[in-house]
């Protein structure tokens, strides 16, 4: 368990280089979601980048969900969720102990969780637009 | 061209071994597959754990790097020798630990332990399913094993 961030690096020839090397487009998150808890998934700082398109994997217990978000920056981060697969478990306020809540506070994406008694994972696929 | 997968440091990475004769190994030196992206600042602790318990660890900073690299370029791979005193080992499985003091990484500048396949250094208890699934790529100096 634990978080996981992997990257793709394209490096040139060489094992040093002053320049930064191609990130790979997509990169490989996955995050515990710890039960009754608020706390940050990852930091996106405008200076760096603009937009993130991610899908996800979120099990919680016995339920699943697959699904998509854009976030955006325009002033602020704002993000909004497109379609998904089983369970409904992302929701604007926790109602149910097996759903949770992604928000942005600041330049944070966040989660707020239920009391769900056992730990849930949260996979995901983003891709960054650089600024 | 090659391409890297990478494990970016957060709080922690791990990586388990296991020593598989009935001898004592005498460990020298760790030697991880470090990918620094940006030269970050803070330094960075390797630790060989068994259970909770360090055994032995060593510490090094993105300066030392560029400094055995000969380079002021702020990224490389590397496979990048972590010393400390010399520890005995026995047969067993122990736990490399990397973490850092002073660090914050962000996508424009962080420190990254780089997977590789699996091979003779790097035995796996399970099949891996892709790339992203190989382990944590390193070394082991073993004193009096060439």
């Amino acid at each position: 368990m634990g978080d996981t961030l992997t990257r793709l690096i394209n490096f040139a020839d060489g094992f040093t280089s002053a320049t930064a090397p191609d990130v790979g487009g997509t990169t490989l998150e996955s995050y515990d979601i710890l039960n009754n808890t608020t706390a940050t998934l990852f930091t996106v700082l405008p200076a760096e980048t603009t937009s993130v398109f991610a899908n996800f994997e979120l099990t919680r217990s016995t339920y699943e969900q697959a699904g998509s978000f854009i976030a955006a920056y325009g002033g602020s981060w704002s993000i909004q969720f497109g379609n998904y697969m089983g369970d409904d478990l992302v929701q604007d306020t926790v109602v149910n102990p097996q759903e949770i809540r992604l928000f942005f506070s600041g330049n944070d994406l966040r989660y707020e969780s239920g009391n769900i008694g056992s730990m849930g994972k949260l996979k995901l696929s983003i891709t960054r637009v650089t600024a | 061209m090659t391409t890297l997968v990478v494990q970016r440091l957060n709080a922690e990475l791990s990586q388990s071994f296991r020593l598989s004769l009935d001898t004592r190994y005498n460990i020298g030196a760790v030697i991880p597959y470090i990918y620094m992206h940006n030269a970050p600042a803070g330094t960075f602790t390797l630790s060989i754990k068994s259970g909770a318990t360090v055994l032995a660890l060593g510490s090094f900073t993105c300066a030392d790097i560029k400094t055995a690299l000969g380079s002021a370029n702020d990224y490389a791979h590397v496979f990048y020798p972590v010393n400390f005193e010399t520890t005995q080992l026995g047969r067993g499985t122990y736990t490399l630990e990397l973490t850092a003091s002073g660090y914050s990484p962000t996508e424009s500048s962080y420190i990254g332990w780089i997977q590789q396949h699996e091979d003779l250094n790097n035995l796996l208890d399970y099949e891996p399913l892709s790339d992203a699934q190989n382990p944590l790529a390193f070394r082991l100096k073993i004193w009096g094993i060439p």
